[in-house]
């Protein structure tokens, strides 16, 4: 048959054949989505060839089996004595830098070790890679940039490799420029070898390095594992006489295929999405299956004919086929489409949730596109054989094993579209409740005012010692407390959810053992974040490094150390120094909305007699328009040359990229929501148009015994609400199992409050009736006499 | 003489396809009295189920008068067409026409359901008309698991549930074996001893000849009726 005829066949029966093509387009676009996704997430996250070879190795606590820790560089050496399973390893540390630009710029950093591009076998675009005597102590500073490095910083100098730049003050030569299609998880800039010197190469303090191995040809993963159980075997041998047995005991060394330390979460999403995506797709094949069926059923007497023309049973097998894969070719060709406007709002949602994620665009690659294109046609033409009227499956299904004639829909085709109305409901309802939830957080008290608060970061570096790094805190302060509008302007070591996590343990002095969050801050930073201070005073600039020690506390900390608010005057130990409380604060929910207010105190930068990080986080309080990018900029040449302003962006900004997980998560169940239920709806119309189709006769008599067309319309109507209530009811009982999914997405599960609910239900039953709708519209306009006629 | 239940004059059917107009029925007059039983018979094709249709309001006449019960046909709305056939009409097809997942029992009482009776009325009139063709023990039976002379009983059943003005039989023992079918004619002659109008189309000889009246029909026009033991030519 020629292509256009079986297009004009295709066309004969347009009210199965379109929603049939909707559904395959639906369920193919989702596939070929997915796989794009899939492979965008793969092969970016791990640029390298064969990243399957590709293994991180990690240390860790067998009491916290999920939780890899950094190896120091003595763990490093020990790594490296299995040739036989290892063609080498590697190592690196991610950091922050200055580079020297006319303007500094802040760029990612990563420390490495020489061997480290050799491991994951990636050659440099222009110049040379790193030698090994780049990396010992005391060579010539090289550097390497990463391709978008080089275009955006330095315009795509070609002759940028060989000349010196600067980097954190000092100068480095630039030996290297890598491949574009190479870039790290956390978008690397600049790769510096470590350069460590012997002490530092053999030391077992500092835990700082992420390791990766290549595994020798024909290795395994298990012989990796086997190779790091040596080595946690030799470290209790080494540290046998300095540690206790129970800490040496717990000491744990394991390999894990580097792809998915570097999905992390990620993978477990993409799990879960390749399953949501599967069930689409067969859903959609289902679906359009029972619409080919219905189409067949209305077939019946132009197949007969054929037939007794002397068609044989495999030239009409072969026409339904070809038809089938035509409109499985068509179907595909618009989920192609809807999967290139989806991978563009992923992407969008993904660099909105997740703004640090050097990600990039994604898009449909060539072997997605081939894949969904040649599994359009294969799919149209299953579900085309498997809906003939013949067939022995779908006859089962459709009269759910009784005998045909006058039967309605059958029992298991009623279930399985009950199935996916419950699926539809389920994720409507958790949709909504985590839109809910999400709105709840957002205007939660976080113990702190998001508003008119802009903040930046600044990068002094470990090495700036603290009485300048103080100095310079008040220099930008006070410069910025004297901008037009601004009310008060204050830095501090961390920032509520920016991420910084002290790590600290101090003593009480009954001898218990807290884990309060410390803070360091300059006097002005209360203010400026709005720190809701309930008794006592605040930092002042009479506490300086020679004044008496003094610290803030919040609530949730005072309750713990003293169990009173009244802790005015009381004393509390940090760095074996007593340091007196002179102000009470309100909790503030330093990790973000969803986690709870952990006890923190807060000491004056100029007493804090230790630099926890290498950067400076810098708040100011402004009633009119803040500076802009520029004029900071200048602010920061005058107080501060040489540093780059990072970050600079108004407070909520933190709060919105705290929300990313959760944000993402609503935009997929929303997305997945509403494909379920265009599939559930897909699914009733389905059902319908084939009951219609199939009880033809029994609605002509119906028709004869005195039903008018109202009743039969109404008659489709309530099976169709009956059927939707029944599916929405199941599915707000099944949203009670999603709790514990959510828990790890929200923190605390919000229950969906009851108009969410009757929403949902009112959604799912609307999206029923309307899919049924012209069905049974075409059930009440059935003439009784020609019903009764055909039989 | 009383006036007749169903008076066709000039009735008139063409059914148009593409370009092709076939004359189903061609000026018929009929007449029905009540209390009687008139039987349609002819060839195939020769428009008797056309015209049983019509009788039903199931179809319309393409031009004629039909008044049924003194009430014109023509110009009905749809639903007036569905209310007359409920309280006026009882249907017995050839091929039963039992709704599959209905139970005996609700299929006879499907026609009250329509008129909106009471679900105890509806009960008992059920019952009884079950019980009236000896299917009352079947109730609760599902017509898959009846024989055809049964089914045939059980859609009667539904036919005189409602109490209907004519009884319309489209070849009730067409899809019978000769035992059953001689009994379903039985039942229908009982009916028409108690009273019930009776319009029987068939091509069956032997069971036009159990009707008061026989019709002919021939290419759509009544070529001649046909009285028990008294013919005459039209």
């Amino acid at each position: 048959m020629r292509p256009l005829a079986l297009f004009k066949s295709l066309l004969r029966e347009p009210r199965t054949a379109l929603p049939a093509l909707i559904l395959l387009g639906l369920g193919i676009g989702g596939f070929a989505w997915m796989m794009a996704l899939h492979r965008s997430l793969m092969i970016r996250s791990l640029p390298a060839p064969r990243p399957e070879r590709l293994v991180s190795l990690f240390n860790g606590s067998a009491s916290m089996p999920d939780k890899h820790g950094t190896p120091s560089t003595g763990d490093l050496q020990l790594m490296r004595g299995f040739p036989d399973t290892f063609k080498g390893v590697a190592a690196w540390a991610p950091t922050n830098a200055n580079l020297g630009l006319e303007v500094p710029v802040r760029v990612r950093l990563d420390r490495v070790t020489g061997n480290f591009f050799d491991v994951l076998e990636v050659r440099p675009a222009m110049g040379r890679g790193f030698h090994s005597a780049d990396d010992e102590a005391g060579a010539p500073p090289t550097l390497m940039l990463s391709h978008s490095a080089w275009r955006d910083r330095f315009g795509a100098d070609p002759d940028l490799v060989g000349r010196r730049i600067t980097m954190n003050g000092e100068s480095a030569q630039v030996i290297g420029i890598l491949p574009e299609g190479f870039h790290t998880a956390h978008g690397t800039d600049v790769f510096r070898p470590f350069q460590w010197t012997p002490e530092q190469r053999d030391n077992h303090g500092p835990h700082f390095l992420r390791v990766v191995a290549r595994l020798q040809d024909g290795a395994t993963l298990a012989q990796a594992r086997a190779a790091m159980g040596q080595v946690a075997a030799r470290i209790r041998e080494r540290f046998a006489q300095e540690a206790p047995k129970e800490l040496l005991d717990q000491v744990r060394y394991d390999a894990t295929p580097l792809i998915d330390e570097v999905l992390g979460q990620g993978l477990r999403v993409l799990r879960v999405l390749r399953l949501a995506t599967g069930l689409l797709l067969l859903l959609a094949a289902y679906n359009a299956a029972s619409l080919l069926l219905t189409r067949g059923l209305g077939r019946r007497n132009e197949m007969a004919v054929r037939s007794a023309l002397g068609a044989q049973p495999a030239d009409l097998r072969r026409l339904l086929l070809m038809e089938g894969a035509l409109l499985g070719f068509i179907g595909a060709m618009g989920g192609l489409l809807f999967a290139h406007l989806s991978l563009s709002i992923t992407g969008q949602v993904l660099a909105w949730s997740f703004p640090d994620l050097a990600l990039g665009g994604l898009f449909l690659d060539g072997p997605s596109f081939v894949a969904a294109a040649l599994l359009g046609p294969l799919l149209g033409a299953v579900c085309a054989l498997a809906a003939q009227p013949g067939n022995q499956v779908l006859n089962l299904l459709r009269t759910g094993g009784r005998s045909p004639g006058l039967g309605g829909p059958g029992r298991a085709r009623r279930t399985l579209v009950g199935a996916q109305l419950v699926l539809g409901g389920t994720l409507l309802i958790a949709a909504l409740s985590l839109q809910h939830g999400l709105g709840r957080l957002m205007a939660s008290n976080l113990g702190f005012d998001l508003d008119r608060v802009w903040t930046f970061q600044i990068q002094p570096g470990k090495g700036m010692p603290l009485a300048t790094r103080t100095q310079l805190a008040q220099a930008i302060t006070q410069r910025l407390s004297a901008l037009p509008g601004v009310q008060a302007a204050g830095a501090s070591n961390g920032l509520p959810m920016s991420g910084f996590r002290s790590d600290l343990n101090t003593l009480l002095p009954d001898g218990r053992k807290i884990d309060p969050e410390a803070r360091a801050l300059t006097p002005g930073m209360v203010q400026a974040l709005g720190l809701h201070l309930l008794r006592g005073r605040d930092v002042e600039s009479t506490d300086g490094a020679d004044a008496e020690k003094v610290m803030l506390v919040t609530r949730t900390l005072a309750q713990q150390a003293f169990g009173t608010d009244d802790v005015v005057d009381q004393h509390l130990s940090f760095q074996g120094q007593p340091f007196r409380i002179v102000g009470l604060l309100a909790d503030v929910r330093e990790f973000g909305p969803a986690q709870i207010a952990p006890p923190i105190f807060y000491v004056p930068l100029a007493q804090s007699n230790l630099v926890w990080n290498q950067d400076l986080h810098v708040a100011f309080r402004s009633m009119g328009p803040p500076p802009t990018e520029q004029q900071m900029q200048a602010l920061l040449r005058e107080t501060a040359p040489g540093l780059a302003l990072f970050r600079y962006l108004p407070m909520r900004d933190l709060l919105e990229a705290q929300l990313g997980p959760q944000r993402m998560a609503l935009a997929f169940v929303e997305a997945f929501a509403g494909l379920a239920l265009l599939l559930a709806a897909g699914g009733v119309f389905g059902i319908m148009a084939a009951s219609v189709s199939a009880r033809r006769a029994e609605f002509g008599i119906r028709s004869a015994l005195g039903a008018t067309p109202l009743t039969i319309l109404s008659q489709i109507l309530r099976e169709t609400l009956r059927l939707a209530s029944l599916a929405g009811l199941a599915g707000v009982l099944l949203g009670g199992l999603l709790e514990r999914m959510s828990r790890d997405v929200l923190g605390t599960w919000p229950n969906p409050p009851f108009l969410i609910t009757v929403v949902s239900l009112a959604a799912l039953v609307g999206a029923a009736l309307a899919a049924a709708f012209l069905p049974a519209l075409r059930a009440a306009r059935i003439s009784p006499a020609e019903a009764l006629r055909d039989g | 003489m009383s006036d007749p239940i169903i008076h066709l004059e000039s009735i008139k059917k063409v059914f148009s396809t593409d370009e092709v107009e076939t004359h189903a029925l061609s000026e018929v007059h009929l007449d029905i009295r009540e209390g009687e039983f008139v039987s349609i018979a002819g060839p195939s094709g020769c428009g008797k189920s056309t015209l049983l249709s019509i009788l039903g309001l199931l179809d319309t006449p393409t031009s004629g008068t039909y008044v049924l019960n003194k009430q014109a046909a023509s110009g009905l709305k749809l639903s007036e067409r569905a209310r007359i056939r409920n309280r006026e009409i009882g249907f017995i097809f050839q091929s039963f026409n039992l709704i599959g997942d209905l139970t005996v029992f609700e299929n006879v009482e499907l026609p009250l359901v329509y008129r909106g009776m009471p679900a105890a009325e509806r009960r008992t009139r059920a019952l009884n008309v079950l019980e009236d063709v000896g299917m009352s023990h079947r109730a609760r039976h599902l017509p898959s698991q009846l024989s055809g002379g049964q089914q045939q009983r059980v859609a009667v059943a539904r036919a005189l549930a409602g109490k209907p003005s004519i009884l319309l039989a489209d070849e009730p023992t067409g899809n019978l074996d000769s035992a059953n079918g001689e009994s379903v004619m039985e039942l229908l002659k009982e009916l028409h001893r108690r009273g019930s109008t009776i319009c029987m189309v068939t091509h069956d000889t032997r069971f036009a000849h159990a009707a008061d009246r026989t019709v002919h029909l021939f290419d759509g026009r009544i070529v001649s009726e046909e009285e028990a033991r008294k013919q005459h030519t039209a």
